[in-house]
């Protein structure tokens, strides 16, 4: 392996008898090793921050196997190191997602919530829940996952036409059979008993309070096999980036990577809301934030939007138990205070540009 | 051997009795399976606050924690608490555990409970985290009706003793107010919730709390629309109003400013104008407010319910409602 300065702002690494170069923007390098160290702070405070009084020394031996007192263990190890691990999985699930659709759509406001992934999750687990109270917690998982790939591909078969399927189409689907998915959902919610209603809604807040081992294995295992993927495709994705003649003309092969990009998105989000439930426009800000932090070809970009993400959600879960404590705030609910104002403010500069 | 000695033998004995008597457990079943726990509970954690943690306190059992809620200030409360048993956070030893759809774990956790009760409106997942600390009991609520949940919570707490001697005692008004009455089965009586925002008007055949209990006690009759009511309860259409009318139409204010008994009257009438002119119980004011312990989910709110239709329905004369031909 060599490597050398080409430029003064890239670093360009040559692997393998320069089978593999890489050309890497310094500042987007530096920002990612930065966004990892804040995100490993975040979840050291984390950690660390509880409403059961555990001095950080305890946390610390704790984590190294040291048993301070078993009801410590129980807190350290099943309740708050499972749900800040959940916290920044999800988070980097969801702004992963998120890129992913805004590229495949080339549409800066492509989000899971606006093309129907979290609604269709949200339909099926309040279905479940309101219609079939006896059944498992286990299941509910399942049912948001199917829900969203359901709704996920009634939207691409919808939109898709001879001509093949148009990204502004694809968005609009969205947004209308989202529309007709929530108020399905408002409806179960309105006429079922006031107890499963209530049931339902805690899931449909987007907390991570209830994560465990188990889901985390979940998160981590299909973050493992999809985030692979996406970064391979990720020189494909970067010629998509100027349009599908374009790509095509310098050989990308559109429709392929369009498909697998829009299931990859949806699978993303539909195993992040699954595990927490709906947790609005993270994957929206996510991407807009990293290309604001540093520019960056697709594959550094997606691991800066990952980041970001996790950073978000798990800020987002520490303030809401800790900020306000004894009061609990949802994660979901702290994301989309912060997730509306930027919504809005990207619609307002992104006007200008969509005027013919 | 001394008295010294012997007082120092007892006492040991004793010390070590009181463990294993804490310590000794029972198997019940509940609505998500049968659990070990302690034959008297020390340390209990309600998972909400109205049905749960108020009917307990009220039975004497030890409640060390609850769900509340937030009020627009950001002060926690329990719903219902003050009214019905003039009990808060503030001034009982009960620690606020999150709200009932964001609960905090950890906080319940800090409580070391021996024994931690929720419903069907708590989150599994949740309920699965918390078995990790104490068994954790889901009452359902909604399938025992409101004295059945009352007796299993007595049962569990280990207060089946308070709990059956003041319900002997409730039984007792119930046929008092009953022979006061008269023939009961001939009333009938609606009972509706409105919010302060008029935006639903919701009409319950069963399962409002204590009010609905205390009028199925007494055996009155409900209007056909209601009594054909599939679910316990429903949503009005506005335009439907007058199949609501009966002898006694009855509705809630609580202790809150924003829903006091003016402004519960004001919302029926934003809700569906003219509503009180549609309907006979109305125009002869038979169209009865009561507190919000009415509606709660204790035998103080049994008692009040029951005082409270006693004297409105057996303290004063009224006119009987008579269907239109």
């Amino acid at each position: 392996m060599s490597h050398a300065t080409a430029a003064p702002r890239h670093l360009v690494l040559r692997l393998f008898d320069e089978r593999i170069a890489l050309r890497i923007p310094l500042r987007a390098l530096i920002t990612a090793t930065s966004l990892t160290l804040i995100l490993l702070l975040v979840m050291s405070i984390s950690l660390a921050t509880g409403t059961y009084g555990i001095a950080l020394e305890e946390v610390w031996n704790t984590l190294r196997g040291i048993t301070i007192s078993s009801a410590i263990d129980n807190v350290v190890w099943e309740f708050r190191f499972p749900r800040t691990l959940a916290a920044a999985l999800v988070g980097a699930m969801m702004a992963l997602s998120g890129a992913t659709l805004q590229n495949a759509t080339r549409n800066g406001l492509a989000d899971p919530s606006l093309v129907g992934i979290s609604q269709g999750a949200a339909l099926a687990v309040v279905a479940l829940t309101v219609l079939f109270p006896a059944s498992l917690a286990l299941f509910r998982p399942w049912a948001a996952f199917f829900g969203a790939i359901a709704v996920a591909l009634a939207i691409q078969g919808l939109s898709h036409t001879r001509q093949g399927g148009g990204a502004i189409r694809f968005i609009l689907m969205g947004i209308g059979l989202s529309a007709f998915v929530a108020s399905i959902t408002s409806a179960l919610l309105t006429y079922s008993e006031i107890d499963r209603a209530m049931a339902a809604l805690s899931w449909l807040a987007g907390s991570i309070n209830a994560t465990n081992w188990n889901d985390v294995a979940t998160l981590a295992g299909w973050t493992v096999i999809l985030a692979p993927i996406l970064l391979a495709l990720s020189r494909t994705m970067s010629a998509m980036r100027f349009g599908e003649g374009t790509a095509t003309g310098l050989g990308a092969p559109i429709r392929l990577a369009n498909n697998i990009q829009l299931a990859i998105a949806v699978a993303l989000a539909a195993v992040a809301t699954s595990v927490v439930g709906p947790l609005g426009f993270v994957g929206l800000i996510a991407p807009h934030a990293a290309k604001r932090l540093a520019r960056a070809g697709m594959g550094l970009h997606l691991i800066l939007t990952a980041l970001w993400g996790a950073i978000l959600v798990s800020l987002a879960d520490l303030l809401g138990r800790a900020a306000f404590a004894p009061i609990q705030i949802p994660a979901g609910i702290i994301t989309a205070a912060i997730g509306v104002p930027v919504f809005v403010i990207l619609l307002v500069r992104t006007r200008p540009t969509q005027t013919h | 051997m001394s008295l010294r000695t012997l007082f120092a033998l007892a006492g040991l004995a004793l010390t070590l009795a009181i463990p294993a008597f804490a310590q000794e457990t029972r198997n019940v079943t509940a609505a998500n399976g049968t659990f070990d726990i302690p034959v008297a509970p020390q340390r209990i954690v309600a998972l909400n606050d109205q049905i749960i943690a108020l009917p307990l306190y009220e039975l004497g059992a030890s409640v060390v924690g609850s769900a509340g809620r937030v009020d627009a200030e950001g002060k926690t409360f329990m719903r219902g608490g003050m009214d019905t048993l003039g009990i808060d956070y503030a001034n009982t030893d009960i620690q606020y555990v999150g709200q009932f759809n964001a609960l905090n774990v950890e906080a319940i956790a800090a409580l070391q409970p021996d024994l931690i009760i929720g419903g069907t409106y708590t989150d599994l997942a949740v309920v699965d985290q918390l078995q990790s600390i104490a068994p954790t009991l889901v009452i359902d609520n909604g399938a025992l009706g409101l004295i059945e949940t009352l007796r299993t919570l007595a049962d569990v707490s280990g207060q089946s003793g308070n709990f059956e001697a003041r319900y002997q005692s409730y039984q007792a008004n119930i046929e008092r107010t009953k022979s006061f009455i008269g023939d009961t089965a001939a009333i009938s009586a609606t009972t509706t919730f409105m919010f302060p925002e008029a935006d639903d008007l919701w009409v319950y055949r069963a399962n409002l709390g204590a009010i609905t209990q205390v009028l199925s006690d007494l055996g009155f009759a409900q209007p056909a629309a209601v009594a054909a009511l599939n679910a316990t309860q429903a949503s009005w259409s506005a335009e439907l109003i007058q199949q609501l009318d009966a002898d006694f139409i009855f509705g809630f204010y609580r202790q809150q400013p924003d829903a006091t008994p003016e402004t519960i009257r004001a919302a029926y009438e934003k809700f569906a104008p003219g509503w009180c002119a549609a309907l006979t119980a109305c125009q002869n004011g038979q169209f009865v407010v009561l507190p919000g312990p009415t509606f709660g989910s204790t035998m103080t709110g049994l008692e009040l319910a029951l005082e409270l239709v006693e004297n409105n329905v057996a303290g004063r004369p009224f006119t009987p409602f008579v269907e239109a031909p």
